[in-house]
């Protein structure tokens, strides 16, 4: 299989981007961005584990500087069985006045992600996160308008802010409360696809939709508005599945 | 004592390297590899505790049947020898070695300590195909690693890797989903392993390992996950352009309004006269 590699198109044109066309907000070093507000938590780990957990205790330290370092040791016996975590079914954003269902969708021609018909919907991606799974990216999307439904669910995303919480009910009724840490506007061509559906990294949600100018050539937007946030406190959610 | 053919890691690896070196990765890891180690030497066969060395410096201690063992190691050419446990290359002669193994840099490997065909201990090189996949896709990597005869690998009712030996692989790549996994005889319906469900996620390479010996009756499956190999979708196209239209047609209403106005002044001027 030797398609090209989205992500490493993505890096170079952020390398050139040099902020053509940005407008106000951007944050420092966010160069693939047409907007940004907050941050979105890195996917991958800069600092390894092993070394940021040491204890600087000379005696404990292990025979000197061996080359090898361990990453982990697993049970090889256990087999990767089917995941049956429930689907997220509802996503509540109370600052925008969105309470809508969400159905489970893929993708279709070329590798785009199907976004539900009716534009009052979300879509949870089928082969992103779970709410709750501990790891990774939830990506859900929305139409921020249709050829002729009018406005859709995320039609204000791009008015989240930093703080605003968002609600995903999975199908076993649990509720996931996340916080917004982020809102980013990105030209299509830029948009960092291989880490925004990442199942790496922190437990995260990803809302995803369209903004900026509409082209009449294309009949598209020439942006994504990409919004992320990250689950609240234990304590919290336990009190919001009250 | 085993001495595995080792030339096949040598040149997969050198076609692996290239792009692997073009890949964002972080800086340092051009000059590091990952090397997975998995125990498929069954218990009771002299090997259920053991340390593995590499150039003479440990590299994983205490490893038992049935475990794999993740390192990081700088690129190079290994001798890589299996003592049991407690010894050391200074004091004790190797159960298992593989010598001048080469390891480039980027590349993923996996070392099996296992039963060749006939039931005696081997150690085996494969290298991990780590490339990157389309969104909504999967690879699958069955290896035979037992001592036991050729079999075929199913999914379902469907062969997919048919007349696998030892100790040899077959690669594919797959809807993510959810499978029905068995292995058979080769040619046969006799089934050895299975059926199990398996998920086979996506973006991720699953190796699944048939390990143990027939004879024994311990024949099993062991499994290596490599995760986060997807591209990702190509795009997202959230929007039809009804609402940004509203204002084009309301300028188009707006104006033809003014030109009614317009018209009916010029009228009532043309009346005036």
């Amino acid at each position: 299989m030797t398609r090209p590699r989205p992500a490493l198109l993505v890096l170079g044109a952020g390398a050139l981007a040099l902020g053509i066309g940005t407008v106000g907000i951007a944050t420092a070093g966010s160069g693939m961005h047409v907007e940004s507000v907050g941050a979105r938590p890195a996917v991958t780990a800069t600092a390894t584990p092993e070394a940021s957990s040491t204890v600087a205790d000379p005696r404990e330290a292990p025979e000197s500087a061996s080359p090898y370092r361990t990453l982990e040791r697993v049970d090889a016996t256990a087999l990767p069985r089917p995941d049956r975590t429930p689907r997220p079914v509802e996503i509540t954003i109370p600052a925008i006045d969105v309470r809508t269902s969400v159905e489970v969708v893929g993708l279709e021609d070329r590798d785009q992600v199907e976004v539900p018909y009716d534009v009052a919907r979300a879509g949870w991606y089928r082969y992103s996160a779970k709410p709750g799974s501990g790891e990774g990216s939830t990506v859900i999307v929305g139409h921020v308008d249709g050829v002729d439904q009018g406005a859709g669910a995320f039609y204000d995303l791009r008015q989240l802010r930093p703080g605003d919480t968002v609600t995903v009910t999975r199908a076993d009724e649990r509720r996931v409360t996340y916080e917004v840490v982020a809102r980013e506007v990105f030209a299509k061509d830029r948009v960092p696809l291989r880490e925004l559906f990442s199942r790496s990294g922190p437990e995260r949600l990803t809302l995803i939709t369209c903004g900026g100018p509409f082209d009449p050539a294309s009949l598209e937007y020439t942006d994504n508005v990409v919004v992320t946030a990250v689950p609240v406190d234990s304590d919290r959610q336990i009190e919001e599945n009250r | 004592m085993i001495r595995p053919t080792l030339g096949r890691v040598g040149i997969a690896a050198a076609a692996l390297a290239l792009p692997l070196g073009l890949a964002a990765v972080p800086a340092q890891a051009a000059d590091m590899a990952t090397v997975s180690v998995l125990h498929a030497i069954p218990e009771g066969a002299g090997a259920d505790v053991v340390d593995v060395f590499a150039n003479g410096d440990l590299l994983i201690d205490n490893f038992t049947p049935g475990t794999l063992e993740t390192v990081e190691v700088p690129a190079g050419t290994y001798d890589l020898a299996v003592f049991g446990d407690g010894q050391t290359p200074d004091d004790a002669e190797p159960v298992l070695i593989a010598e001048a193994v080469e390891v480039p840099g980027g590349v993923n490997a996996t070392v099996t300590a296992n039963l060749d065909a006939e039931g005696a201990p081997a150690l085996n090189v494969f290298v991990n195909d780590v490339s990157a996949m389309a969104a909504g896709e999967a690879r699958l990597i069955v290896r035979h690693i037992a001592a036991a005869p050729a079999v075929d690998v199913l999914a379902g009712e469907d062969v997919i890797f048919a007349d696998v030996t030892n100790p040899n692989e077959g690669v594919v790549v797959v809807p993510a989903g959810d499978y029905e996994a068995s292995v058979n005889l080769a040619g046969t319906d006799t089934t050895v392993l299975g059926p199990a469900p398996v998920m086979l996620e996506e973006g991720t390479v699953t190796i699944a390992y048939a390990w143990g010996s027939a004879e024994q009756e311990n024949l099993a499956l062991a499994t290596q996950v490599i995760t986060d190999l997807s591209t990702g979708p190509e795009g997202v196209p959230a929007g039809g352009g009804s609402t940004t239209q509203l204002p084009l047609m309301a300028f188009g209403i707006a104006a033809l309004g003014a030109l009614a106005i317009a018209g009916a002044g010029a009228r009532l001027a043309a009346t005036r006269r």
